[in-house]
């Protein structure tokens, strides 16, 4: 992966917050796009750090918040049975059979999806910047 | 989104969709390249997403108004992993259909001296 910034590191951070924030979107839109999405975002990302200032960056990590926010949930309502999640890899017909609440398994995968993001920002708090004010 | 060969079936568009075939009208892209030329096209005033652009360029392929190329460019000069979009025949003629109807609402608009005589928009 080739880096074009002066901040390979924070963008490489950025990049693996949003491959985990992806998993907020259908798995079909995922399998379809999710590679494009995360290649899109760095290419942003890069311009972004390299010619925009902390003002740029903060309404930059807004933008992709709400943009993630509104197009999840939108493509969610939109997607159909077969866009919805199945943790057992069930299509429409099986659930019938096996009683399994797709909307339901859709919004735990969102909590889930959540929960690694604050965990993840929670243990990086935890490991750089506690340090700095013990020592 | 059902296939149609009307493209009037299609209309009114929603301002990304719109501004992503506007942007594909001159030749193919991949998805940054179609989010910077939006952006460039609406003066900033249209910064799509990626969630948006995809979600978009997803129900585009559905209604046969875009098309996945096998173009690729010199790996040297892009990553090769890209995919890169072109229009469609029938999204030309949608597209076009639009440029139509807001250029019709413009004119009202004008009429109803909403807009000066000579602004462009």
């Amino acid at each position: 992966m080739r880096v074009r910034t002066g901040h390979p590191r924070l963008a490489a951070t950025a990049c693996r917050v949003y491959c985990v924030m992806i998993w907020l979107y259908p798995p079909a839109f995922r399998r379809a796009f999710g590679r494009e999405l995360v290649l899109t975002f760095r290419s942003r990302v890069e311009d972004v750090l390299n010619d925009g200032g902390v003002r740029e960056w903060i309404s930059f990590a807004a933008h992709i918040a709400w943009d993630m926010m509104r197009t999840s949930g939108t493509l969610m309502a939109t997607g159909g049975p077969h866009d919805s999640a199945s943790l057992l890899g069930l299509r429409d017909g099986d659930a019938a059979h096996g009683g399994l609440d797709h909307a339901t398994v859709t919004v735990d995968l969102m909590f889930a999806a959540a929960g690694l993001v604050l965990g993840f920002g929670g243990w990086y708090a935890y490991f750089a910047i506690l340090p700095l004010y013990v020592s | 989104m059902a296939r149609s060969k009307d493209p009037d079936d299609q209309l009114p568009l929603t301002p990304p969709v719109f501004h992503i075939l506007v942007a594909l009208s001159d030749g193919e892209r991949h998805g940054y390249g179609i989010m910077r030329q939006v952006a460039e096209d609406t003066a900033g005033s249209l910064q799509l997403g990626p969630g948006t652009l995809y979600g978009c360029l997803q129900r585009m392929l559905a209604a046969a108004l875009v098309e996945e190329s096998d173009w690729r460019p010199d790996p040297q000069l892009d990553d090769e992993r890209r995919r890169y979009y072109r229009i469609s025949p029938f999204g030309t003629r949608v597209v076009k259909a639009e440029a139509k109807r807001l250029a019709a609402a413009v004119t009202a608009a004008r009429a109803r001296r909403l807009l000066p005589k000579d602004s462009g928009g």
